[in-house]
């Protein structure tokens, strides 16, 4: 790594550090969301049917481990779609004063990665406390990717719609894609929800949480969506750095 | 869009530092219903070095657009910009990182620039002198007040010694010996040969310049500037009307 | 000036900022459409929901959803930038003498027409998607509007405390979705936490209309608080933040 892209990355990570209603935020709101959601259902079971195989887990189970990817991937996606748009007069300047699309891009998703990671970090935080997964480190990876690829997905979604639109997109696309049309329960899904973010990474959890087994195939085509994404990402935010 | 029409190219003149020629660049709206803004239609400039341009013109008339394609920073429909050595690029709003100190900033474009350590703290204690706000460096730029920002602005323009200059109101919120300072500065650059371009409203200021521009209807109006500051009496030869731009060539080169 | 000629010019500023932007008119009738579809579709990949007692078949259960998540949310994003968008020029509005409360009803009032807007194209949306007729259309359009209103506020209230885009829009991304989750029936949820989600009162509202016509009365009073405590908490926090020192050259 070169000395321009650690100097922007330590300057990011200065900004991110005097924003402290930011960083409250990104500890209260997966508190609020997960342990809520924990703390609201009613105490019963249900039989699940994962990889395969039906399994009989509690609601609060059940939605600990659907809701912390959705809370990853939500915040991570908020803040993606910020990133860019926040940065964009200054980093053209940057640009302008010699950075290289290439320091900046690796900057930026430096920074982004710095942001998933402590998203999800935070709300895995949260959940172990009341819930074991049967796996923890497939579960933790898979939180993690979730973050990132929706992460991108924000920056992404940030240059190219206009900020309500964006903020809307991101409100609404992580929760259907997630708790429903990834949700274990939706056992008649079609075959194009397989093309949706989500689709990889919650069934990682899914089994990363209740199941002994571990198919590596969630993980390779969940690390294949995050490649494909960065690469548009890449495209796209040098489309909107490009100077002459 | 690509452009076949339009080129940027390196300056290959010895003593221009940026020419413009026949600059067309048109704002367009995606939405129906939308009106397009013609900005420039057929602009065309030169600045040498060690010239001091001013370029003048009402509000919105496009004046920032023109600063900004000198620049590099914003893509343009039709003719020609050719540029040489560094750019040192002042902004009208700052674009600066908001939650960074003053230090950090300095630090942050001397990496941009490829300056040394020791060529940043050069810089920097030369600027936070000259412009008078040293007692800031810590603080972050969204705490500073206008002015200072503003200086801030200026000197992420002047830190690596820019062979070309493009000052975007340079001076707004400067008290009037930060002023005088500016002033006193941009003469000492001018002596080392560099071109400086600053868009200005001050009416008062015109005989500091030695060329001035002014941009009507999307076109420039070249003005060379005697000892008094009014119009030199024999313009003649400098004198570019743009009224009639060359349509046969220099689109694209 | 009068007080109703003082809020109709905040009103007439509010609403032709928004308006003016083309792009608002087409998120405003694209996003619902494709919220309430969306929702079809995605229930309808659930092929039963054996633990849930849903009023509507599922269809309409997640087209109600749909419609009820749409309005609210983007009501609440437009209530939440208007807010922040507006915040400088509302400050020098108020030193102009322009009071602050009467500032935050101009920005309500506006919020609440485009919800009118919003509600109705949700309403002309779920009328026509979905696959049982709608007992009473004009009641689902006041049960959305209500989400609407109450959105609004929440927005300005999220706006008025958090005064940066991207920490509100944490926040109410977060209040939003959690809010929708619990009213839309995908989970059991324990019944008192239900009566403190404010769309679950809307969404009951719409969903007595579209089955059988009736005005879900006793569901208007606690939505009608829920708005009237947002609006508190949303006055002491705008006022806060906006009102100045110096008011149309008076020291106050």
């Amino acid at each position: 790594m070169n000395t321009r892209i650690t100097t922007a990355v330590t300057m990011g990570l200065r900004e991110f550090r005097r924003t402290p209603a930011l960083i409250g935020l990104l500890i209260a709101l997966p508190l609020y969301f997960i342990g809520g959601f924990m703390y609201i259902v009613p105490e019963a079971t249900l039989t699940i049917p994962i990889s395969g195989e039906s399994v009989t887990v509690t609601l609060s189970e059940f939605v600990a481990a659907l809701v912390t990817p959705v809370t990853a991937g939500l915040l991570s996606g908020i803040v993606g779609l910020f990133l860019m748009q926040s940065s964009k007069a200054a980093d053209d300047r940057l640009r302008l004063a010699g950075y290289r699309s290439r320091d900046l891009v690796v900057s930026r998703v430096s920074l982004l990665a710095a942001g998933g990671l402590i998203v999800s970090a935070v709300s895995l935080a949260i959940v172990l406390v009341g819930f074991s997964p049967v796996s923890i480190p497939a579960f933790v990876a898979a939180t993690v990717l979730t973050a990132l690829i929706y992460g991108v997905l924000g920056v992404i979604i940030g240059v190219s719609l206009s900020r309500l639109a964006g903020v809307y997109v991101m409100l609404f696309f992580p929760y259907v894609d997630m708790l429903l049309f990834q949700n274990p329960m939706a056992t008649d899904s079609t075959a194009w929800t397989k093309a949706l973010p989500g689709y990889f990474t919650t069934k990682a959890t899914m089994d990363a949480a209740f199941t002994q087994g571990l198919d590596l195939w969630n993980f390779i085509g969940a690390v294949g969506y995050f490649t494909v994404v960065l690469i548009v990402g890449v495209v796209v935010f040098h489309r909107v750095t490009a100077i002459e | 869009m690509s452009s076949p029409q339009r080129s940027t190219q390196s300056s290959q003149s010895g003593n221009t530092v940026v020419e413009a020629i026949n600059i067309q660049k048109t704002y367009d709206s995606w939405l129906p219903f939308s009106r397009s803004v013609d900005v420039l239609d057929g602009a065309t400039l030169e600045i040498g070095s060690g010239e001091i341009v001013g370029i003048m013109g009402e509000n919105g008339s496009g004046k920032s657009t023109l600063m900004q394609i000198l620049a590099g920073v914003l893509d343009y429909d039709d003719g020609t910009v050719a540029r040489s050595g560094r750019i040192g690029w002042c902004p009208q709003e700052p674009r600066l990182y908001d939650r960074l100190t003053v230090d950090e900033t300095f630090e942050l474009f001397g990496e941009a620039y490829e300056m040394s350590p020791s060529e940043v703290d050069a810089a920097r204690s030369w600027l936070l002198t000259e412009l008078d706000f040293e007692r800031f460096r810590d603080r972050q730029v969204r705490n500073l007040s206008g002015g200072n920002k503003q200086k801030l602005n200026l000197s992420v323009a002047l830190m690596h010694e820019p062979d070309l200059l493009l000052l975007d109101e340079p001076y707004t919120g400067f008290d009037w010996e930060t002023f005088q300072a500016f002033w006193n500065l941009t003469e000492d650059l001018r002596d080392r040969g560099v071109g400086i371009a600053i868009i200005s409203h001050i009416i008062n200021e015109r005989d500091r310049f030695d060329v001035i521009y002014e941009l009507h209807d999307g076109h420039l109006h070249r003005e060379v500037v005697d000892e008094e500051g009014g119009p030199a009496s024999t313009p003649t030869e400098e004198k570019i009307d743009c009224e009639q731009p060359d349509t046969t060539g220099g689109k694209s080169e | 000036m009068s007080l109703l000629s003082r809020y109709a010019a905040g009103i007439r500023a509010s609403a032709l900022s928004f308006f003016r932007e083309p792009l608002n008119l087409v998120l405003l009738v694209v996003l619902p459409a494709a919220s309430i579809q969306i929702f079809g579709v995605a229930y309808g990949q659930f092929p039963e929901f054996g633990f849930l007692n849903l009023p509507a078949s599922l269809d309409a259960t997640a087209r109600i959803t749909g419609a009820t998540f749409a309005t609210g949310a983007l009501a609440g994003v437009l209530g939440l930038f208007q807010l922040i968008s507006a915040r400088d020029a509302d400050h020098r509005l108020s030193i102009c003498g322009f009071p602050a409360l009467d500032l935050l009803v101009a920005r309500f009032a506006t919020l609440v027409v485009i919800s009118l807007v919003i509600a109705g194209v949700s309403t002309l949306t779920l009328v026509g998607l979905l696959s049982e007729p709608v007992a009473s259309p004009l009641f689902v359009f006041m049960g959305l509007t209500l989400v609407g209103v109450i959105y609004a506020m929440l927005g300005i209230l999220v706006g008025a405390v958090l005064p940066r885009a991207l920490e509100g829009s944490l926040a109410l991304v977060i209040l939003a979705d959690m809010d929708n989750v619990i009213a839309s029936g995908i989970f059991p949820i324990q019944d008192r936490i239900t009566q403190l989600s404010p769309t679950s009162y809307g969404h009951e509202v719409v969903t007595r209309a579209v089955l059988d016509g009736e005005l879900a009365t006793g569901e208007l009073l606690p939505a009608l608080t829920i708005v009237a405590v947002l609006g508190g908490l949303a006055i002491l926090a705008y006022t806060h933040t906006v009102e100045p020192i110096v008011s149309g050259g008076v020291v106050q």
